[in-house]
């Protein structure tokens, strides 16, 4: 079916129900195509969203997402699955990526084909949530990937908590790491007890010099204070870990409160990920500091709206497909995640250690 | 006879109105948010729903084996098949076993009317959770199919034994202490700060 095709059947689904909508184009993305349409004035935008199974079936497609605006412009948008997916490469992001010392790293590839970046500095702490298969552990390997193409283990410092104990093997003995990739959850709660000391003493040392952010700081003083990136691969099992005791805030949680409310000027970050994104998990004070989100596929609108707060990311295709909320933005972006494998995984922890002995 | 029944009647509902009371009230009493305690408290009383269930069970068997009037049996048996096969489709929607035997209870001559409130608040609470995305109708929804007893008795039973008290208080000690102390110790597989210089690694190493 060609694209005019697919737009007529849209337009016609709407007229269907008693909406008008004409067609401004569309911008195709690796794995899905956005029409837009201008609504007719008049037109009550919420309604939109709830023909989202209307439309599938008219176009004989699922997972079929609606816009119902598109910030900045006057249009209303109609997300279709792409009958034959790209795949969007992991070197050929690399090669675009500036390399600069800084935290600011690949997303993947947007809906209009253009590279999407995040700054972590800026955000300045990320909580990931997807379901088995949606794409989320290779998006935090990509993403690690890219923190140690730019930086060596001289301004850049990470922890990786791995419950899984399979995800995060290949990092094992890479010089980037504080400690050895900790698998136990019984130590996080002194892994945080860790940050925070960190973050005190990062504060302290602020403090004597009169200064405000670690970007000052590595200006003025010979010794380069790292940044530091904390990666959780699965919240839940370390929330699990620790039981919250009668009257006392929950270890865990108490801790990662502490770092996501002050850690940011010191260059200290969290990113958290979680296959659940449930109330008990991702608590309310945890999801109040830790403002940006990105959601890959999950099982339902309920877990889409703790993570997003909002509808949407049950509807995404897996596979890397993901919705990405930075702080102080209302509507998510759709970006298609870049895919790296573990041999070049193993190949850039392998080019790190083999300096290291 | 009818006196009998009628005191029968009441010990049931009475048993049931005191798990329901005791229920609302500790949720009252030792928690926070005290609406959605409320909701949680009716809506969690499944567990003595089922309990009426099989008290209904036993009562019609008792009618039967008394033998009393045949067509009295014929028109409860009549009705319990009607209101099984309406209730097995309230289940089929997410109403649980426990509403049924409340119903079952609820048909019962004489004192229905006093159960039949309860059970409609029920289902409502129970409707609301299930078409809201609230996570916090969601937490409920969690909470009550963990268990009423296992989140709302058994803390009871265990505050009036004296000894589980001792341990818990020892434990919380502990726990206290684990949480406040403050200490200079670190894992300890914490590396030092990397001073050597390394390479950043070439791009075209990542090509497939």
């Amino acid at each position: 079916m060609n694209y005019d095709d697919l737009i007529l059947k849209i337009s016609k689904a709407f007229r269907d129900h008693g909406i008008i909508m004409r067609p401004q184009g569309f911008t195709r993305g690796p794995r899905i195509t956005l029409f837009k349409f201008q609504p007719q004035p008049g037109t009550k935008l919420s309604v939109l969203s709830k023909l989202e199974l209307e439309i599938s079936q008219a176009i004989k497609s699922s997972k079929v997402r609606i816009i119902p605006h598109i910030p900045n412009t006057a249009f209303s948008g109609v997300e279709v699955p792409n009958s034959k997916s790209q795949m969007v490469r992991y070197h050929s992001v690399l090669e675009k990526m500036p390399r600069t010392p800084d935290l600011v790293v690949p997303l993947g590839v947007d809906i209009h084909g253009k590279l999407a970046y995040m700054d972590l500095a800026r955000m300045p702490h990320l909580l990931v949530a997807g379901t088995t298969g949606s794409g989320k552990s290779v998006f935090i390997n990509q993403l690690i990937a890219s923190l140690l193409y730019k930086h060596t283990p001289r301004t850049l410092r990470l922890s990786l908590v791995d419950p899984k104990q399979s995800e995060f093997y290949f990092y094992q003995g890479l010089p980037h790491l504080r400690e050895d990739v900790i698998t136990d959850m019984t130590w996080t709660a002194d892994l945080i007890d860790g940050i925070v000391q960190e973050m005190e003493h990062r504060y302290s040392l602020f403090k004597t010099r009169g200064i405000r952010s670690i970007d000052e700081y590595n200006q003025v003083s010979p010794d380069i204070l790292p940044f530091y990136v904390f990666i959780v691969d699965e919240f839940s099992d370390m929330m699990g870990a620790y039981k919250k005791p009668r009257g006392q805030n929950h270890p865990i949680e108490h801790g990662i409160v502490r770092i996501a409310q002050k850690a940011r000027a010191v260059g200290i970050h969290l990113i958290l990920a979680t296959q659940s994104p449930r109330a008990d998990v991702m608590t309310g004070l945890i999801r109040d500091n830790v403002p940006s989100r990105i959601s890959f596929s999950v099982a339902d609108r309920i877990a889409s709206q703790i993570i997003l707060k909002q509808n949407g990311a049950e509807n995404l295709l897996g596979n890397g497909d993901m919705l990405y909320k930075p702080v102080g933005q209302q509507e998510p972006i759709r970006v298609q995640s870049p895919f790296i494998s573990n041999t070049q995984i193993k190949k850039l922890t392998d080019f790190f250690k083999s300096q290291g002995s | 006879m009818i006196k009998f029944r009628y005191n029968k009647g009441m010990v049931i509902l009475g048993f049931f109105y005191i798990i329901l009371a005791v229920g609302l009230a500790y949720s009252l009493f030792h928690n926070t948010g005290y609406l959605t305690d409320l909701a949680l408290g009716l809506y969690s009383a499944n567990g003595v729903g089922l309990l009426m269930l099989l008290l209904a069970l036993v009562y019609v068997g008792i009618r039967i084996i008394r033998k009393k009037k045949i067509s009295s049996i014929k028109r409860q048996l009549v009705g319990f098949l009607f209101y099984l096969s309406v209730l097995g489709t309230l289940q089929s929607i997410g109403i649980s076993t426990g509403l049924i035997g409340l119903f079952l209870v609820s048909m019962v001559k004489g004192y229905g009317v006093m159960l039949f409130i309860p059970a409609v608040l029920m289902i409502f609470v129970k409707l609301m959770f299930m078409y809201t995305d609230d996570p916090i109708a969601e937490k409920i929804e969690r909470e009550s199919r963990n268990g009423w007893r296992t989140k709302r008795v058994e803390p009871v039973l265990q505050h009036t034994k004296k000894i589980d008290h001792e341990i818990k208080s020892i434990a919380n000690r502990i726990r206290k202490t684990r949480s406040y102390e403050k200490t200079d110790e670190k894992p300890a597989s914490i590396k030092p700060t990397q001073t050597k210089e390394y390479i950043l690694p070439p791009v075209s190493l990542m090509e497939d």
